[in-house]
């Protein structure tokens, strides 16, 4: 790590007009274990507003993170009982109070018959839930970060593994924070600047 | 992760005398042999009820040994990992098969009490009437149907209707052990006479040999070769037992479903049911990981395995038994709903005496409830199925369904009502305790963990998240 890469360097930015701003700081790892370890003294610093990145998903990541269980299963179940409660409402509605047609000598609204759209309509309400859901949860759909202003980040798909913490965490401070960072032996430490209109 | 159980040398995963695993077979053999006493007395006082109940009893464990068979399989089947330190628990229980074939032996014997089938030769004499019988039969299904439908009409309650709809057809009254003059029997005649070349005593018993035999075969392959690859850590049992899975899970299948067939779907011989092997093979399923949950559970808190089976393996497991569970559910109704829709008198009959006898009715809602919905709402979330504690709770839950289950497929034959029986009991202890205690025993001799298997390094490190 020398001192003279902690600036950006990228040619894209030069061109962009407009003040400099700090975003975040990219601390680069070469390897799993030296990531894990470093995620975890960021945990345990209290920073919210922060983020591993790794080409692969790491065992244990999510406990060096302190990451918490997705509420996405709770919103699904919500969204599935729903479904079904609707989908039983809608069939009761339908062929049992508006047009109760006797059909094969069953009553109009017997549940055996139902069942199938219970199904359907938990299936297709939890479906879409799951998916959405997790879109929303991830902050999804999203084209811009600032992460990706800086050029070793590139190697964040390969074989390089970053841990990038942003200016707008309350803990956030440019001296503080760099010095934890410097202190988990990064192979490379920057930080990225975005441009503010 | 690596293991770091080690008793040393040879000892290695296996069960110490001193440990309480190596007298389990005891406790098995103590409640096996109450439970033998209990039903040859049964035999002899009440031989038709001890029919039903020890049919029941067989059948029930059997899937437990069938059960394992399949995980064994499915393992080799799909060349995974993660499951190579719970799979000789499943390898034991498959090794229990052969016991079936002497716990087979009462039901052989019976087989004249148990089935109406048995004795419909070509000599039938009662087949005259047939034909008008038949007539009358559509008669009363039309007007019923009418009737069901004015009903509806006029006062729109449910149980009303079904109750005309139902009634209206007569048959499933007139069906059980006490009918053989009324004329529906006559109506069977004729059906068994058609399903005769099948429905033979001669048939079965030889079909009955050909299954034991195939899963004899089966399971000792894939023990005989898991064990001798502890010793000489050869991979050329791995690619044996790799050849051998699609053939043997060929046979599996179907000898499931053609036992499954023979021994309890004919005890309602003119019901038919074309999804029948899938339902029992469900039940299984679901039982082999709720065994092997609670088996490797108790063997890991009295310190044999060490962390040889992880939380990663427990999860995995609960989530194959939820998975099932969802199946099994989704096959059963699958197969009710169509004969229910349908409403064929030799078709609903079925469900007829499972729904409309006396009882029965409370068994059945126990099964949509005990076997379905509740266990879906307890193991659906990984906060249960990463709680040993809780996980292990649901899979002796399921154990107990499985029962259950099995007994809401038999019993309403022995009887017109839901009428529990001590002998119910005893069978069960008897049937239960031969094989768990043959099963424990064998456990003494061989280590709990395949640990020449080649894959095994990667399974005591399964992670998941």
């Amino acid at each position: 790590m020398s001192e003279d890469e902690n600036t950006p360097d990228s040619p894209e930015d030069e061109a962009l007009d407009g003040e400099k701003a700090p975003a975040l700081y990219l601390a680069e790892f070469d390897t799993t274990h030296d990531v894990l370890h470093a995620a975890e003294k960021v945990r345990d610093a209290g920073f919210e507003k922060w983020d591993v990145h790794t080409p692969f998903p790491v065992h244990g990541m999510d406990a060096a993170m302190g990451l918490s269980d997705s509420k996405l299963g709770l919103l699904v179940f919500a969204a599935g009982a729903v479904g079904l409660v609707g989908g039983f409402a809608m069939m009761m509605g339908m062929n049992g109070i508006d047009y109760p047609i006797i059909i094969a000598g069953k009553p109009a609204e017997s549940l055996p018959s139902m069942i199938p759209i219970l199904f359907e309509t938990t299936v297709l309400l939890s479906g879409i839930t799951a998916v959405f859901g997790m879109l929303a949860l991830n902050g999804l759909p999203r084209h811009h970060h600032p992460v990706f202003y800086s050029t070793r980040f590139e190697r964040g798909s390969d074989d390089k593994f970053f841990i990038s913490i942003e200016v707008g965490d309350p803990k956030f401070d440019l001296e503080k924070t760099r010095e934890l960072l410097a202190s988990l032996h990064p192979t490379h430490l920057e930080l990225v600047e975005e441009t503010v209109p | 992760m690596s293991a770091d159980h080690n008793h040393g040398g040879d000892n290695l995963y296996r069960i110490p005398a001193d440990n309480i695993w190596a007298n389990a077979w005891k406790l098995a053999a103590v409640l096996g042999s109450i439970g033998l006493i209990g039903s040859a007395f049964g035999a002899a006082s009440n031989p038709e009820r001890f029919a039903f109940s020890w049919l029941f009893a067989f059948y029930a464990f059997l899937t437990f040994a069938l059960g394992a068979v399949f995980f064994v399989l499915i393992q080799h089947l799909t060349v995974s990992h993660w499951s190579v330190t719970v799979r000789r628990t499943a390898e034991f229980f498959a090794a229990g098969i052969p016991v079936f074939a002497l716990l087979f032996v009462p039901v052989a014997l019976n087989a004249d009490t148990l089935y109406e089938w048995v004795g419909h030769g070509a000599s039938h004499e009662e087949g005259h009437d047939d034909g008008a019988e038949h007539e009358g039969e559509e008669h009363s299904s039309g007007e019923s149907l009418v009737g069901a439908s004015t009903a509806r009409a006029q006062a729109p309650q449910e149980a009303d209707a079904h109750g005309a709809d139902a009634d209206g057809h007569a048959a499933p009254e007139a069906h059980g052990p006490g009918a053989h003059n009324s004329p529906q029997h006559q109506l069977h005649g004729e059906l068994l006479e058609h399903k005769a070349p099948y429905l033979s005593l001669t048939g079965w018993y030889v079909r009955a040999g050909i299954y034991f035999i195939l899963w004899f075969i089966v399971a000792f392959f894939f023990f005989r070769h898991s064990v001798q690859q502890d010793e000489d850590k050869s991979l050329d049992h791995t690619r044996k037992m790799q050849a051998f899975a699609p053939a043997a899970a060929a046979i599996f299948t179907l000898t499931l479903s053609f036992a499954a067939i023979d021994w309890i779907m004919s005890l309602e011989p003119t019901w038919y049911s074309t999804i029948y092997g899938v339902y029992i093979f469900a039940g299984t399923v679901i039982t082999i990981h709720a065994l092997i949950i609670v088996v490797v559970l108790g063997m890991k808190e009295h310190g044999l395995i060490g962390s040889a089976v992880n939380i990663e393996h427990f999860h995995d497991l609960g989530k194959l038994m939820f998975g099932f569970i969802v199946f099994h559910a989704y096959v059963g109704f699958s197969q009710m709903m169509l004969q229910w829709y349908a409403n064929i008198p030799e078709e609903i009959i079925y469900y007829h005496e499972r729904w409309h006898a006396e009882g029965w009715k409370g068994v059945s809602y126990f099964l949509i409830f005990g076997h379905f919905v509740l266990p879906f709402l307890f193991l659906i979330s990984r906060v249960t199925k990463l709680r040993l504690s809780l996980l292990s709770f649901g899979a002796m839950w399921m154990l107990f369904m499985q029962i259950v289950d099995i007994y809401w497929f038999v019993m309403p034959n022995a009887s017109d009502g839901f009428s529990p029986h001590w002998l119910d009991i005893t069978s069960l202890l008897a049937v239960g305790g031969v094989y768990f205690g043959v099963v424990f025993f064998i456990m003494k001799f061989f280590p709990l963990i395949p640990i020449g298997d080649p894959r095994l390094e990667r399974s005591l490190g399964h992670v998941v998240t």
